[in-house]
């Protein structure tokens, strides 16, 4: 059962691992991929649609947009080559049908030769768009044959549109020379006032001068149609209008004839040069002011707006809210609350009369200004030395130009990477602070930073420095320096010590010998010859080499040579001091001899 | 002689062991001492890295705080210090994907969040569909595995940078799009005003590490977002490697040698130790 429980559980974090996508992966290691051919496909069929529809700002939009679309090697450039010939197709078309429009509306005004221009414009775009259009039919195939995304009848729409574009211009080519143009004029008062009625009336005439009676005429007010009339028998048309309430400088007149029925197959439709009515209505004088100018977050200003003309509706905007009041009289008051969440700056307080008949709109704005008290970190009381990591008390003070404080604030002191903080009130603030463990000796930075929980006061920040002595660091310090020291000290008391006089050494207790048969040469009395044959006897169980009668310590010591080993150096060494002092009477130290001697039966393994 | 011997081969070991630690090149996540590709190296000469509360501390006219990838809780203290740093009209850019900005942000009352769903372009990416290709006004920015981000509450915010218009958010993982999950363009860097402070939050962890920071106009984008501010990278909110420990160690330990009791302590154990050897050798010499 428990394998079972194991086996599911990890089942289920392997599964909630490959659940949670990774944070990133090195772009380098990664082989470029082609655009999905399926994306590429749907986009190819709305820049198809746009074409269609002939919205060629949106195909070409769209197709500059696709000219960000990344693809491996070569297929980047046909990618790229492919929405770079529909961009300029689209552009090519977007022209054609602009010049085309234009010829048709200059050749309804009678303006031939503008006509014949624009046409003969809409006519090299065509042909330029044509000459394009094959290199864009063999990018379409190939970006089908590598990626399989249809890119083929976009290359079909915009063939299309060559066609049906070029079949056009033919049209307006045809139609262009065999209309009768016609003229027509419009006549108007030069003030009115706003609200009131004007005649406005003209002429209609065909180009030759004869005017033609009982066609109908509109009239545009800006660009509006504002009414129409009929022409009577000597082509005159006259018609009343209702100037719009537009509080502006001027309105402009015009007068358009469409040709209809059969004067559409015969005359040309015409449109007279504008003429311009000024505007005449009452402009109030608008002021505003605020008091005071100068305001806390969260306060508030009486704004008093005043007019020359009484009752009129204003709305007051500032801080993005809007409130509206009727004077009463010629001026009124509205108190305004500035919001907590404004931060400090410049505002502007609008005030904007609302337009009613012939009494136009006002405005007028104020400047009020936004700003916070700015409190102070007086004190910043620390002691000057301390010792880590004890902890050690901070008193933090504030004040503000104005005495007022804060109610609550929060003091924030950041030392050595390690961050505290307390919520108080009033005058000064208190929080202990402990250094880090580690905190090293030296002077270390304190950063307080006050940050008050009224909005109508400003933060504020302040630092200070503390010496530091790490108790910690002391101790460590301390357990370092003593061993070494005392050891030290051992070392040069052992130096300083005066070697033992001789005949201590020749007081020492001798060790029991036993009887041996060395040679009568050796004297075991004297110290260092006793120590030589001391480590005979260890060389001697060591090797199973016995010293002979007849060996001389030279002799004995070639006896051994290859069965020594390590410890050669100290039996060659100590037999050298023997021959010293046995045959050349040499002062020989035996202390030393008794070293060597004892260092050479540690490394016999304890003989002797 | 012998405890002499074992004493000096392990003081050798340990003496190799931090210095590999502290010459082997750091490889987490993010780190501005990381040169590999997922690090943040490239930033190093104009910026520092600090921790959350130091950061804070630090001048907001001076300074911009940049949290990349956050994946360790925040704790209260935390989201008070980064309310103080923005309070004190302090920018601080937020770039996250999966990780826990959005504990933050939630916290300081931001009202945009990290969708937290994989952001996908088949048609504008670098060369795989989980490396989108956003627009900054007119210029790109190429992105590693993003989310977006959902500023529908935020009336106030700006749309700093959005995916195209062919995104999508690859819900299931799958690598292609499905019926029902949602399509571009997404908010993927968004501006709010906070406070006096400027708040920026980008979809991405990854615009700025090695690899992309030079890619499209990450690098542009970065540079603008600062202004003239240095930047400084907030270091403990990501999980530590053993790596990153042993570094911190070795660090702390570093910053504890380098006060003067034990600098002093060691050059005089370094000095006794010398003359104790020095006194050795010359005895042994004297008996040979």
């Amino acid at each position: 059962m428990k394998p079972r429980c194991a086996a599911l559980l990890l089942a289920l974090l392997a599964a909630l691992a490959s659940a949670q996508p990774p944070r990133h992966v090195n772009p380098d290691e990664l082989a470029a991929r082609p655009p999905d051919p399926l994306a590429l496909t749907t986009t190819y069929q709305l820049l198809t649609q746009l074409l269609r529809s002939q919205s060629f700002a949106d195909a070409g939009s769209l197709a500059k947009l696709l000219l960000n679309a990344t693809a491996p090697g070569d297929l980047a450039y046909v990618l790229s080559r492919f929405h770079q010939l529909v961009l300029e197709e689209s552009g090519l078309l977007n022209s054609s049908r602009t010049l085309l429009d234009l010829a048709r509306g200059a050749a309804e005004r009678g303006d031939l030769s503008a006509a014949k221009s624009a046409l003969g414009e809409a006519l090299r775009a065509l042909a330029k768009a044509n000459a394009t259009r094959y290199g864009l039919e063999e990018a379409a195939r190939e970006i089908e044959r590598r990626l399989r995304a249809r890119a083929t009848p976009v290359a079909a729409a915009v063939e299309e549109l060559i066609r049906a574009h070029a079949s056009e211009a033919l049209d307006v080519n045809a139609t262009l020379f065999n209309l009768e143009g016609t003229t027509i004029t419009v006549e108007a008062p030069g003030e009115a006032w706003v609200g009131s009625a004007i005649e406005v009336s003209g002429l209609l005439a065909a180009s030759a001068g004869e005017p033609l009676p009982a066609r109908r005429v509109t009239v545009l007010l800006d660009g509006a149609p504002a009414g129409s009339a009929a022409t009577d028998e000597s082509g005159r048309y006259r018609l009343a209008v209702k100037v719009p309430f537009a509080y502006k400088e001027r309105l402009t007149v015009a007068a358009l004839y469409l040709p209809e029925g059969e004067d559409a197959q015969r005359y040309r439709p015409s449109a007279s040069d504008p003429v311009y009515v000024k505007l005449l209505f009452t402009k109030p004088r608008l002021s505003v002011s605020v008091s005071p100018r100068e305001v806390l977050p969260g306060g508030v200003v009486k704004v008093r707006v005043s007019s020359n003309a009484s009752g009129i509706r204003v709305t007051i905007s500032a801080f993005g809210l809007a409130r509206s009041l009727t004077l009463n009289g010629l001026e009124s008051e509205v108190a305004l609350k500035v919001p907590e969440s404004a931060v400090d700056g410049l505002y502007k307080v609008v005030a904007r009369s609302e337009p009613n008949g012939t009494i136009g709109p006002a405005e007028a704005a104020a400047e009020l200004v936004v700003s916070r008290i700015a409190l102070e970190v007086e004190k910043v009381e620390i002691p000057a030395f301390s010792l880590a990591p004890l902890p050690l008390q901070l008193k933090v003070c504030v004040s503000s130009p104005n005495g007022t404080l804060p109610g609550r604030y929060r003091v924030e002191a950041v030392l050595l990477g390690a961050r505290y903080e307390v919520e108080a009130g009033g005058e000064c603030a208190e929080l202990a602070l402990k250094p880090p463990l580690l905190s090293p000796t030296g002077p270390a930075r304190l950063e307080v930073t006050v940050t008050p929980l009224d909005p109508r006061f400003k933060p504020a920040s302040s630092s200070a420095e503390v010496r530091l002595l790490n108790l910690l660091l002391l101790a460590f310090s301390a357990a370092l320096l003593v061993p070494a020291a005392l050891r030290l000290r051992r070392g040069f008391e052992r130096e300083m010590e005066v070697p033992p006089p001789k005949p201590v050494e020749a007081a020492r207790p001798e060790p029991e010998a036993e009887p041996v048969a060395y040679s009568e040469s050796l004297k075991p009395e004297d110290p260092v010859i006793l120590e030589y044959v001391l480590a005979v006897r260890a060389v001697e169980k060591a090797t199973r080499v016995l010293l002979k009668p007849s060996h001389t310590i030279s002799e004995y010591l070639e006896a051994v040579r290859d069965k020594l080993g390590p410890v050669l150096k100290h039996f060659t060494y100590i037999s050298k001091l023997a021959e010293a002092r046995l045959y050349a009477g040499a002062e020989v130290d035996p202390g030393l001899a008794r070293t060597l001697r004892e260092e050479l039966e540690k490394l016999l393994g304890g003989a002797g | 002689m012998r405890r002499a011997e074992l004493a000096l081969a392990l003081a050798l070991t340990a003496a190799t062991l931090a210095l590999l630690t502290a010459v082997y090149p750091v490889n987490a996540d993010f780190s501005l001492e990381n040169p590999y590709w997922n690090g943040m190296s490239a930033l190093k000469g104009a910026g520092l890295a600090a921790g959350l509360a130091e950061a804070c501390a630090l001048d907001p006219r001076e300074h911009a705080l940049l949290l990349v990838g956050p994946s360790k809780p925040f704790t209260a203290g935390d989201v008070r210090a980064v309310e103080s740093f923005l309070a004190r009209g302090g920018l601080v850019v937020v770039a996250d994907d999966f990780g826990t900005a959005n504990q933050l942000l939630e916290a300081i009352g931001a009202p945009v969040r990290l969708t937290g769903s994989l952001l996908a372009d088949p048609l504008f990416n670098l060369g795989a569909l989980q490396l989108p290709l956003a627009f900054w006004g007119g210029r790109r920015l190429a992105l590693n595995y993003a989310t977006t981000v959902n500023a529908s509450a935020c009336g106030e915010c700006g749309i700093l940078a959005e995916s195209s218009a062919f995104s999508y958010l690859d819900l299931n993982l799958n690598g292609k799009h499905d019926a029902g999950e949602p399509v571009g363009p997404f908010p993927v860097a968004v501006e709010l005003r906070y406070g006096a402070g400027r708040l920026v939050v980008v979809s991405d962890s990854s615009l700025f590490i090695n690899s992309m920071l030079g890619r499209e106009a990450n690098r542009d984008f970065l540079q603008q977002l600062l202004a003239s501010r240095k930047p400084v990278l907030v270091a403990d909110r990501w999980e530590e490697t053993p790596l990153t420990m042993a570094k911190e160690l070795l660090r702390s330990a570093w910053r504890a040698a380098s006060s003067p009791e034990v600098k002093y302590s060691l050059a005089a154990l370094a000095l006794a130790l010398s003359l104790d050897w020095g006194r050795r050798l010359a005895r042994a010499n004297k008996r040979f």
